[in-house]
């Protein structure tokens, strides 16, 4: 009797200890041989679609620190984004400073929205025995050590937590392979970046291989800058699970980009970073149809290219960069209140704003909501962009399941010109609800929209009015 | 100022001095305790590998160009090559040869190896470049994302004092070879596609072993002026080549960092000269 009185007590202790591991969420990429790959979430598939949550608001800039705000902003904050987030189809975050392991269970809880853990490797430099390097020397072992130590601190801070999908090391770092020592320098100028990068993948091993350590039931992975030493990746970080990539290609990224991922790892990807900014230096003013436009062919190639279609299928899908605009992106520490309207970096691929010898990108333009300097409750009031209702529906297909000939039709039959029509008008109309005086070359414009399209249009605005000194 | 004072003021410096002394002795003990760097360098986990069919050298850096050479811009206002496909006009003269390895291993003679010659009629600049490739691959990405398959490029600029930034006259030209079974070319010019236009004109043609390409751009579109006999420029050269994926190897004529299409200060030199009336032989036979 007394026997069995013991076995039961062993049991239920048995019983409680393993609660918490069989209570974890566990998140798995798996690959069907004939239709791709796949994330599984408890065995239940789970597309990526998410967004680089930007949360600062106008006058700050990158030195802000939600965290360290009173829980009831940050709860209020939370709710208003997460609102939107969950709205428009966005089912996972990536963030670019830690969210504290509560938020990140609130978010999840409360709104259903998981959480990509994501170290960032180094890479904006780093403090070494008390000293600032601003370029990280992936060679120094002491450096390693104090990068490996710190993955380690960010896995066992995360690991159980409820909302966390899975992790992520770096962000681009193989952007910032900038440190001189003598052992690069010896060596021919035409290894030297590669052998930086080794230093740095080889890294990257041993940090995928830390979290894993100690969280086993999340995939990790890496955020890469576009397709970048592939060969280094393949041979140096075997044992990642999925490969995360930054990249801004314009309209599509095309067929050899997802196959030359394929041929050379054994892997899915999700897109860490794409979009489109939302400003256009051609005109000098905002266009929100261009953005959505190059926003929606790019997921419609990511439709294209994920499970079950025919092509690579090797696509999880991505994160949206970004929720909303930035600020304080130009002038990084001064400005910090005006939406700078000076193009950062040139690119092309984004041909409709795109003018030879100037920069076309405008790095404070990125949001698909843009705040606005009025505020409720203290946050800045988020009026979103074309866009968003873009993704919505386009997010409404599901990604898996759907066909290649379902997801042909679905993306036809999203009329990108009329939502952007609309948005532009009613982003107008807030602009005139908010600031009563308006000048005479933008209700101009506004009525030579109307005309042209004859639409009903949302938020009180009404069509064929007259102007009377700026009101309606 | 007296004697007594002086010698006060110079006691007093005395004292100054050995208080500096000691508080400088104060700062430097402790910061040599502090670790110093350079660090403890691992071994390198990565040293790229020439293939074993390559014939990848390790380059004398010191027969790479420097400040002192000058590519040339033949220049004749009677004597013009034609964009057809016919590369004759090209034949014998000198020209930029692209060696140094910025990225993607030694230098290959057999792979990206570039031979560029520049010539200008005082309103349009031609372009020819020869190219040997193991691998040649026709181009499908957009213009401005083109320089990760098989291109090349040249920078070109009329402003020749020193500056880190582009101003008009400086530019970034991309040739992309897009069909290998025909001569279709696009031209980007600091990353725009340029539209059909009268006197813009590229032809390439793919080989087993590598391409030949050449172009025709009018001096305007490229916000150049003119060229005459004489005059300086700047630019360099570049062959961009992508075997299995994207871009695996990318070479110089001149800088060996990859910051041309930002930093013109990284160009070389080039003149402007008279079309010279001797041809001399090709240096790449492909």
């Amino acid at each position: 009797m007394n026997c069995k009185r013991y076995v039961y007590i062993v049991l239920i202790f048995l019983i409680l200890g393993a609660l918490p591991i069989i209570a974890q969420t566990r998140v798995t990429v798996e690959r069907d041989f004939d239709n791709g790959w796949q994330l599984m979430v408890d065995g239940e598939p789970l597309v990526v679609h998410g967004i680089v949550w930007t949360f600062v608001p106008i006058g700050e800039n990158y030195s802000y620190i939600l965290w360290n705000q009173s829980d009831e902003y940050i709860r209020t904050l939370i709710d208003t984004d997460a609102e939107l987030l969950k709205a428009m189809g966005v089912n996972v975050i990536r963030v670019f400073s830690d969210v504290p392991p509560q938020w990140v269970q609130y978010l999840y809880q409360r709104h259903g929205i998981y959480t990509v853990v994501n170290d960032l490797f180094g890479r904006y430099g780093m403090t070494v025995d008390g000293r600032w390097l601003g370029r990280t020397d992936y060679s120094d072992m002491r450096t390693r050590e104090l990068i490996l130590d710190q993955v380690r601190a960010t896995a066992e801070r995360y690991k159980g937590v409820p909302g966390v999908l899975f992790y992520l090391l770096g962000n681009e770092n193989n952007y910032g392979l900038e440190w001189d020592s003598d052992a690069i320098e010896d060596l021919p100028v035409g290894q030297r970046l590669e052998v930086r990068a080794g230093y740095l993948y080889s890294l990257f091993e041993e940090g995928v291989r830390t979290v894993k350590d100690v969280d086993p039931f999340k995939p990790v992975g890496i955020v890469n800058g576009d397709i970048q030493y592939l060969n280094i990746i393949k041979e140096l970080v075997p044992t990642m699970d999925l490969i995360g990539i930054n990249t801004y290609r314009g309209e599509r990224a095309e067929d050899l980009f997802y196959s030359s991922i394929a041929n050379s790892l054994d892997i899915p990807l999700v897109f860490t970073e794409l979009g489109a900014d939302a400003f256009n230096i051609r005109t000098g003013r905002e266009d929100q149809l261009s953005q959505a436009m190059f926003i929606h062919s790019q997921w419609q190639e990511i439709y294209q290219q994920s499970y079950g279609k025919g092509l690579s299928q090797n696509v999880l899908g991505g994160f949206v960069f970004e929720w909303i605009d930035e600020w304080w992106k130009s002038g990084m520490v001064e400005g910090l209140d005006e939406h700078d309207m000076t193009g950062t970096w040139a690119n092309g691929a984004y041909w409709t704003d795109a003018v030879q010898n100037e920069n076309n990108m405008n790095e404070e333009w990125f949001g698909i909501a843009y705040q606005s300097p009025l505020t409720e409750d203290g946050i800045n009031k988020r009026r979103l962009r074309a866009a968003y209702y873009v993704l919505q529906q386009a997010w409404v297909l599901d990604q898996y399941s759907s066909t290649a000939e379902e997801v042909e039709e679905h993306f036809a039959g999203i009329d990108v010109e009329m939502i952007a029509l609309r948005t532009e008008l009613d982003s107008m109309a807030t602009e005139l609800q908010e600031e009563p005086v308006v000048s005479m070359s933008g209700s101009l414009n506004i009525l030579s929209r109307a005309e042209f399209d004859n639409l009903s249009i949302g938020a009180g605005f009404k069509q064929g009015l007259t102007i009377s000194n700026g009101q309606w | 100022m007296s004697r007594l004072q002086i010698r006060k003021n110079s006691e007093k410096k005395k004292v100054r001095g050995r208080y500096g002394l000691i508080v400088l002795i104060a700062i430097m003990l402790p910061s040599a305790c502090v670790t110093n760097y350079p660090f403890d360098v691992m071994d390198p986990p990565w040293i790229p590998e020439d293939g074993d069919n390559s014939s990848a050298v390790e380059i004398d850096e010191s027969l790479l160009p420097d400040e002192r050479d000058e590519f040339p811009v033949f220049f004749s206002s009677d004597d013009r090559p034609r964009i057809d496909g016919d590369f004759s006009e090209w034949q014998g003269l000198d020209g930029a040869l692209t060696r140094r390895p910025v990225y993607g291993g030694n230098h290959d003679p057999s792979d990206a190896e570039g031979f560029f010659v520049l010539r200008t009629d005082g309103v349009r600049l031609y372009i020819y470049a020869r190219v040997s490739d193991d691998v040649p691959n026709a181009n499908s990405l957009s213009g401005s994302l083109a320089w990760r398959g098989d291109t090349v490029e040249v920078f070109f600029g009329d402003v020749t004092a020193r500056h880190t930034g582009y101003l008009e006259g400086d530019n970034q030209i991309r040739l992309v070879g897009r069909d290998l079974e025909g001569p279709l070319t696009d031209i980007v010019v600091n990353q725009a596609t340029l539209n059909p236009t009268a006197g813009l004109a590229a032809h390439t043609v793919f080989h087993e072993k590598g391409y030949e390409v050449e172009a025709s751009i009018p001096l305007n579109l490229l916000g150049i002026d003119g060229l005459s006999p004489g005059q300086r420029v700047r630019g360099d050269f570049q062959v961009n080549d992508a075997d299995e994926t994207e871009r695996d190897r990318l070479v110089h004529w001149f800088s060996p960092e990859d910051v041309g299409y930002f930093d013109p200060s990284s160009w070389g030199n080039g003149r402007v000269v008279e079309l010279p009336e001797e041809r001399k032989e090709n240096p790449i036979e492909l």
